[in-house]
């Protein structure tokens, strides 16, 4: 079970962000085939009517030292395509369980590496990657909007009340 | 003779794509043989001949360190190389599988170079070893 979010806190920003932006641009690029460009955060497509349906998000819990979630946020479409590039294939032969799995291992893979190059020394266990549909809650700890050539791709990170990021 | 390559991740696309590297990576006359934990590898590894093994670590039923620990018991398996790929770069991890028994370790994500090279410098080590 993961951490709530009330015992949740704002994770050392100046710290984690650099290295989230840098991490997710590495990952999008290497495992991907594609982009990632930091951008600022409107939010209004997770906002739109509809949002629900169109966008997924994937989570991965972590625990020890630090304690805490990683979570990407994205559209069916953005999935599609990256799971398109990830596996070789046209977006048109991707499942839908493709996509989920894809958004996974891209949440799980961004999480291991943030973690590896903050605590280079710290034993870090990963959950296994989870997907939650119509859950986009960013109000806590340290987020990024990206632009990829289609579409936004949102990541937040969050460590336990008490951990040190 | 063929070149098989062993792939053991619980995710599907993963063993997909990780084969997809490898063909981009130079290996596309290679083999691939694919299971979904150490379990099945195991089982695998029964009936098949294997060049080298690509492992996950976090699986369920048995995990990539007991997989290379049930390796190392058995002793024609035990020069079979195994090449740990996992999101988990942290010092104790990376010298605990090592430890283990595995040959080389690499860390998601990747390139396909940074794949080859390994894969060069592991098998190629087990060549020279044997000649």
């Amino acid at each position: 079970m993961g951490p709530k979010t009330e015992d949740l806190r704002a994770s050392r920003g100046t710290a984690v962000l650099p290295i989230l932006r840098d991490v997710t641009g590495v990952v999008l690029e290497t495992m991907f085939f594609s982009e990632a460009v930091p951008r600022s955060c409107d939010h209004a497509e997770l906002n739109a009517p509809g949002a629900q349906e169109e966008w997924i998000s994937a989570r991965v819990l972590f625990d020890g030292a630090p304690r805490g979630e990683l979570r990407v946020m994205l559209s069916h479409e953005l999935a599609r395509f990256i799971a398109a590039n990830f596996l070789g294939a046209d977006p048109e032969e991707v499942s839908g369980d493709a996509d989920g799995q894809v958004a996974c291992e891209l949440a799980n893979m961004i999480c291991g590496a943030v973690l590896s190059r903050l605590h280079p020394d710290a034993g870090v266990a990963l959950s296994p990657p989870e997907l939650l549909p119509g859950d986009f809650e960013i109000s806590a700890g340290v987020h990024q909007c990206f632009d990829t050539p289609d579409g936004t791709l949102a990541v937040t990170m969050r460590v336990a009340e008490g951990a040190e990021p | 003779m063929s070149f098989n390559v062993l792939i053991v991740d619980d995710s599907p696309v993963m063993r997909t794509f990780i084969r997809r590297v490898m063909k981009l990576a130079g290996f596309e006359d290679a083999e691939y043989i694919e299971a979904a934990d150490g379990l099945e590898a195991l089982e695998r590894l029964r009936t098949r001949r294997v060049d080298v093994i690509l492992t996950d670590v976090n699986m369920p039923r048995m995990n990539g360190e007991e997989l290379l620990r049930e390796l190392a018991k058995n002793g024609t398996l035990a020069s079979v190389p195994a090449l740990v790929i996992s999101t988990d770069a942290t010092r104790d991890r990376v010298q605990r599988l090592l430890s283990l028994g595995a040959h080389g370790y690499i860390t998601k994500p990747f390139s396909p170079e940074a794949l080859r090279e390994e894969l060069d410098r592991v098998v190629g080590e087990r060549h020279g070893a044997e000649n």
